[in-house]
């Protein structure tokens, strides 16, 4: 079943000199099974987006649906249980690494489930197998979270969440602050679980990532939802309005064309397709 | 963030905010040491002075446009204290009258005990809502220059008062900080089912230690960052520096401090003289 964000809007400190509108009259429907980027410049409300798909902010006016949870402004037409929405979607923050508290990783990574109510054997089994996921093996299991390097600190930290076997992954800019390599791996890690079925939703700023995985883009700007679209369609026209960089592959097929090739960018999919059609292009001249 | 901070800075712009800071941290101190002075076991005296220095105060929290809702949050933080507090001193005999309430069992509950409760927990309240008046009115920044002018006759002792006002003012600059921490961890952990407001005495414990450690790790994270930021920009606590903002006292400010010294005079007085209006008007005799 789907998202699905009717007229939602969200203020920070109601009556208040603070008061702040960070999201306005949000309406936005997102499939299952999708791997979507959620883009837009600092301040333009994504992460007051995500934080209403597991009711850690509940809408100011409108309501946000998710499968049979409904997270609502109206507390009378809010779920009860919205405790168990936060198993069904799991949100990876920015530097998750910060929110490790236990002595052990596999504790750590175990706390999470233990909270939903699985007993203690089975929460550090299912930990264990997020660590494997992950890639951290069996001699991270007993080690002090707090003497692991950035990195890894922050894959126990992710493991934490997918420990839950959430069926929606929200994740803030997992890249951030990591080396290239890291950070492949992370995202190599999102595409694994994504094509096991699930929904993934990353907040990023890397249009590189976005073009290279997604299926779908929600551009954010001033608290609106300014555009859904494939990355191509996005990619496609100029983006400059909402402070986005053209990702490398669309700079580069457009630098070629401006120099003399002819490449047809409706028809290029990906980097093979793109040397290819250079190759082409080559032979012709 | 989204729950409102109690006493913390508001930008308006009344004449408590543009009051002097100095100014404000003595009045603070002469209205508190008003509020508290003694005036015997004359009652209706007693509830008269501080009825008055309510009203002021009431005048002051509607000058400072400090919402309604901020206060009843202040209090609100204190009625465990309050009730505490109620319980003691009810039970307490003062002063010597036989003047006897009720009895539970045979033990004797005196009105006199029970005006006192009644008066300890008004001036309480009084004296939380006059720092609050204080701390939303006044930028953190400008409180710390004002306590460090206070220390400054200290070093002629060898009080280091900078140093002192420096602490202050980087332990005042993190509140807000470590707050952001605290509501970003809260909410990190959440997210992973921990229950921050409901729950059973273990599993509560099991949250607060979930947000504890995060935060020391990350409040030491950020001191140590912040101390080689210093000394990379070779702060020395001993230099003599000048200031960009230059407090200055204007005359509204005497005038200020000069009205309430002359509130804390005529409380004083009327406390060393006995001085009791009721008494007096009515030709009745002191209760000697």
């Amino acid at each position: 079943m789907p998202i699905d964000f009717s007229q939602v809007t969200f203020v920070y400190n109601r009556k208040s000199p603070f008061q702040y509108e960070a999201l306005h009259n949000v309406s936005l429907h997102l499939d299952e099974h999708l791997f979507i980027a959620l883009v837009g410049r600092t301040g333009s409300g994504k992460s007051t987006l995500i934080q209403h798909l597991n009711a850690l902010l509940s809408p100011t006016e409108g309501e946000v649906v998710i499968d049979q949870y409904i997270n609502s402004s109206d507390r009378k037409k809010r779920s009860k249980k919205l405790k168990d929405l936060r198993k069904l979607v799991g949100l990876v923050f920015q530097f998750p690494e910060y929110q490790l508290f236990e002595e052990t990783v596999e504790k750590d990574v175990a706390f999470g489930p233990k909270n939903f109510g699985y007993g203690p054997e089975t929460a550090l089994q299912v930990a264990h197998e997020s660590l494997q996921t992950v890639g951290l093996n069996e001699s991270f299991y007993t080690r002090s979270p707090f003497e692991l390097s950035g990195g890894e600190k922050r894959k126990v930290a992710i493991a934490g969440i997918l420990a839950l076997d959430p069926d929606y992954l929200v994740v803030d800019e997992p890249t951030a602050g990591l080396d290239p390599e890291a950070a492949r791996e992370t995202m190599e890690l999102f595409e694994s679980i994504h094509q096991k079925g699930k929904t993934i939703i990353l907040v990023t700023h890397d249009m590189n990532l976005v073009n290279q995985y997604a299926d779908k883009v929600v551009v954010m700007e001033d608290g609106k939802v300014a555009e859904v679209a494939t990355p191509k369609e996005l990619f496609s026209h100029p983006i400059e309005q909402y402070s986005l960089e053209m990702p490398a592959f669309f700079e580069t097929i457009r630098y070629l064309n401006a120099h003399g090739y002819h490449l047809d960018e409706t028809k290029i999919d990906n980097v093979a397709s793109l040397a290819k059609a250079i190759a082409e292009g080559r032979a012709q001249k | 963030m989204n729950n409102f901070t109690m006493g913390r800075y508001v930008p308006y712009n009344s004449f408590l905010h543009r009051m002097d800071p100095r100014a404000k941290i003595f009045c603070l101190v002469a209205l508190v040491v008003a509020i508290f002075m003694d005036f015997g076991f004359s009652w209706a005296m007693t509830f008269t002075m501080d009825a008055i220095a309510a009203i002021l105060i009431l005048v002051l929290l509607w000058s400072s446009r400090t919402s309604l809702g901020q206060v009843l949050n202040s209090l609100k933080s204190l009625w465990f204290m309050a009730v505490f507090l109620l319980i003691i001193y009810i039970l307490m005999p003062v002063g010597t009258s036989t003047w006897v309430a009720f009895n539970i069992g045979t033990y004797p509950i005196y009105w006199d005990s029970i005006l006192n409760a009644a008066k300890i927990l008004l001036r309480l309240v009084l004296m939380i809502e006059l720092t609050m008046i204080l701390t939303s009115s006044t930028k953190p920044l400008d409180l710390t220059y004002a306590f460090e002018w206070y220390l400054y006759p200290f070093k002629l002792i060898g009080f280091p008062s900078h140093e002192v006002a420096m602490t202050l003012s980087i332990a005042l600059r993190f509140i807000p900080t470590i707050l952001e921490d605290v509501e970003r961890i809260m909410k990190a952990q959440t997210s992973r089912g921990v229950d921050f407001s409901r729950g059973k005495i273990g599993a509560k414990f099991r949250a607060i230690v979930s947000l504890i450690v995060p935060l020391f790790v990350s409040s030491f994270v950020r001191s140590e960052e912040l101390a080689n930021a210093m000394e990379c920009r070779g702060y020395d606590p001993k230099a003599k520096r000048t200031r960009y903002r230059q407090l200055a006292f204007g005359w509204s400010d005497v005038a200020e401090t000069v009205f309430v010294g002359c509130f804390l005079a005529l409380f004083i007085y009327v406390s060393v003289t006995k001085f009791d209006a009721f008494y007096t008007w009515w030709g009745l005799q002191l209760p000697s």
